[in-house]
C-alpha cells in the first residue's frame, strides 16, 4: 500500500533501498513495503530517508486590507 | 487475595550485560555521504551512503567480541584509542575475500552491544582499521576461522553511540 502522508527520499539521495533498525530489530524497505508506521518512525527521528509527501504551503500572510 | 503475590519494585539500574551481539555492520568511509554529528555522544540521525553503496553485515561468533577504550600517551597529555576484537567463524573463499577486501581500508564500523547500545568505530576523516589472524585450529573441536581486531587510535573522545538506522542495501 502506497504511503500518503510520507514519501521516501532514498532515490534522491542515492541512498539505500533497505534500512535496518537495530532499535526496532526490523528491516525497513524504502519501497511499497514500507508501512505508514515505519515511515512515521523515520520521519520523527529526522531521518533523511523520509519526508512529508505534501509539505504545507506557505500561507498568505498579507493583511486582508492590502489585497486587491 | 491471590495465592501468589509479586509486587513490583522500582528498578534503579537493572541488568548490565557485557559483550557484543552476533552481527556488526561495516562500510568504507569513502562510501559514506554523511555521518551526522553527535549530540551528547549520540548520533541520532541516520548515516547516508553514497549512490550505490551500502553497509555490509558480518556475523560474529557468539561471545567472542569485546570493545575496548583506553588512554595512551602521557598522563598529563593523553589521547584515547579504541578497538575491538571478535571472531568470524569458518574459512571459505567468500568469507576470506570479504575480509581481505576490508584490510587496509579506512572503515566505519557499527557494533551493537548486548546492552542495547550501538557503538561507532571510525570517522569520515579518520577511519578504523582491521587486522586478522586466521587459523584452522589443530583439532576438530578447535575454532576454525578468523580472529579479527579493529584499531582506531589518536582520538579526542571515546566511540559515540548510534541510534539511527543502518543502510544495508545499495540503491539499484
Amino acid at each position: 500500500m502506497a504511503l500518503s502522508k510520507y514519501k521516501f527520499t532514498g532515490e534522491v539521495l542515492g541512498g539505500p533501498t533497505e534500512l535496518y533498525s537495530i532499535l526496532r530489530k526490523e528491516t525497513i524497505y524504502l519501497d511499497d513495503r514500507i508501512t505508514d508506521e515505519q515511515a512515521e518512525y523515520l520521519f520523527n527521528r529526522k531521518s533523511p530517508y523520509v519526508e512529508l509527501a505534501k509539505p504545507e504551503t506557505a500561507k498568505n500572510t498579507l493583511p486582508a486590507d492590502t489585497a486587491k | 487475595m491471590a495465592c501468589v503475590s509479586v509486587a513490583a519494585i522500582s528498578r534503579i539500574c537493572g541488568p548490565n550485560p557485557g559483550g557484543i551481539k552476533t552481527k556488526m555492520y561495516v562500510a568504507r568511509v569513502v562510501d559514506i555521504l554523511t555521518l551526522p554529528a553527535a549530540t551528547n555522544k549520540v548520533v541520532a540521525t541516520d548515516i547516508v551512503m553514497k549512490s550505490g553503496k551500502a553497509m555490509v553485515a558480518w556475523d560474529i561468533e557468539l561471545d567472542s567480541g569485546n570493545i575496548t577504550v583506553e588512554t595512551e600517551g602521557s598522563v598529563s597529555n593523553p589521547s584515547l584509542k579504541a578497538g575491538a576484537v571478535f571472531k568470524v567463524a569458518r574459512n571459505s573463499p567468500g568469507i576470506d575475500a570479504a575480509i581481505d577486501g576490508a584490510i587496509g581500508q579506512e572503515l566505519l564500523i557499527l557494533i551493537p552491544e548486548n546492552s542495547g547500545n550501538v557503538r561507532i568505530l571510525g570517522q569520515l576523516d579518520k577511519g578504523a582499521f582491521l587486522g586478522y589472524k586466521g587459523a584452522t585450529g589443530l583439532k576438530s573441536a578447535d575454532f576454525a576461522g578468523k580472529d579479527l581486531t579493529v584499531t582506531w587510535e589518536g582520538l579526542f573522545e571515546s566511540p559515540n553511540y548510534y541510534t539511527g538506522v543502518v543502510p544495508i542495501t545499495a540503491a539499484p
